[in-house]
């Protein structure tokens, strides 16, 4: 601590704007905690007692003092790293402590946090009607690459579900001037194994 | 730390949180405009303009004064100011010997009837380990010198004690009525890191 540390109470204090938490969620979670202790789920020192594990002080818990130390990081900072921390620390406090009492189980926790989980949007670097390269690369199974289209350039035609494309290659293209110059072949080739024809 | 990663942070946080209020909806445990209520009190009903009305009547009710002093709890609820957490309240006053700080070295206890949630700084490690071993020093950060003859006293908050300092009257204050004086009296004050300026 000493002097770095007090310096860095300086700033907070000269930076301190009013801001109590880190957003409307650390609220809500201070809301729950208070809700939830209204009601007699548990008594505010256990409440506390959880909440100052998390942070673990140095100087109240004599057990490993390296990570206490660290623990105690994360209240240090600027303001905002100190709220947004403090809000953590507070919610996995509460995670915990529901746990304990029996209110709420790990499992049920993350089956509801899995739901909320936002969908990953596909990846969808090619438009319709882009010029594409298929690579030369060997598939991964259960995919299949003919080795004929390999290196050829074709258009996307369509997008597929799971990444992948119906790409649309003149005969030509894949099987040289000789080819009738209007008949095409289409494939269906993921994301993986194509890139832009003009790289 | 790039503000990215940050935001990503609160981000996962608040998805947390999200997860955890749903739950405990689903279960019946928690209601959501109880939620809303607290974070509404949080927001606009708690905060320093109700210990500054509690400080400007004590200076000019020395019956008041009195109660407050001997039973702090007894005499806030009286001002309609109850114990948010189950807490006890005792009041500690400022006189020209003596200078009283409040700090919680364990976590962030509070004395959330009078004062609202705790500034950033007041949950921050340095304070909490500085007030403690320093409080002089500490005090010096937010610009208060406390002169060698007067006794500084630190106390430190838990989960069942919370503690407010009445400040000094300042001097200039004579012909003001309570509205005027609560009007003075700052948060810091009543924290013990400042005293509250003359008018």
């Amino acid at each position: 601590m000493g002097k770095s540390a007090t310096g860095e109470l300086a700033r907070l204090i000269r930076e301190d704007d009013g801001a109590l938490y880190a957003d409307d969620a650390a609220a809500r979670a201070i809301a729950i905690v208070m809700n939830l202790f209204h009601q007699e789920h548990y008594a505010w020192p256990q409440w506390v007692d959880k909440f100052s594990a998390e942070i673990d002080a140095p100087g109240h818990f004599r057990h490993s003092p390296d990570s206490a130390e660290q623990a105690e990081a994360v209240l240090s900072g600027d303001a905002k790293r100190i709220n947004r921390n403090y809000a953590e620390l507070w919610l996995a406090a509460c995670e915990k402590l529901l746990h304990e009492e029996g209110l709420t189980t790990p499992a049920e926790l993350s089956a509801k946090l899995a739901a909320l989980q936002p969908e990953q949007p596909p990846v969808r670097a090619f438009a319709l009607g882009a010029r594409v390269i298929v690579r030369d690369i060997e598939p991964s199974e259960p995919d299949h690459l003919p080795l004929f289209i390999r290196g050829k350039a074709g258009t996307v035609e369509r997008q597929l579900g799971g990444t992948k494309y119906n790409v649309r290659f003149t005969a030509q293209a894949i099987w040289g001037a000789e080819a009738p110059g209007r008949d095409s072949l289409y494939f269906t080739i993921a994301h993986e194994y194509l890139s832009p024809e003009n790289s | 730390m790039s503000s990215d990663a940050s935001d990503g942070a609160d981000a996962k946080t608040a998805l947390r949180v999200r997860a955890l209020e749903s739950l405990l909806l689903e279960k019946g445990l928690i209601e959501t405009d109880a939620i809303e209520e607290l974070v509404d009190m949080f927001e606009n009903r708690l905060g320093p303009w109700n210990g500054a009305k509690v400080v400007a009547r004590a200076w000019t009710d020395p019956a008041f004064k009195q109660r407050l002093l001997q039973d702090g709890t007894a005499a806030l609820a009286e001002m309609g100011f109850d114990t948010i957490q189950g807490e006890e309240m005792v009041i500690v006053e400022n006189s020209p010997g003596v200078h009283n700080v409040i700090v919680c070295t364990l976590c962030s206890c509070f004395p959330w009837a009078v004062l609202g949630l705790p500034p950033v700084w007041y949950k921050s490690a340095p304070y909490r380990a500085e007030a403690a071993r320093d409080p002089r020093g500490v005090l010096r950060e937010f610009g208060t010198e406390i002169d060698g003859d007067t006794e500084v006293r630190v106390w430190d908050s838990n989960a069942e004690l919370r503690y407010m300092v009445l400040p000094e009257r300042p001097a200039g204050s004579d012909n003001m009525d309570a509205a005027a004086l609560a009007e003075l009296v700052t948060r810091d004050s009543m924290i013990g890191v400042s005293k509250v300026a003359p008018p």
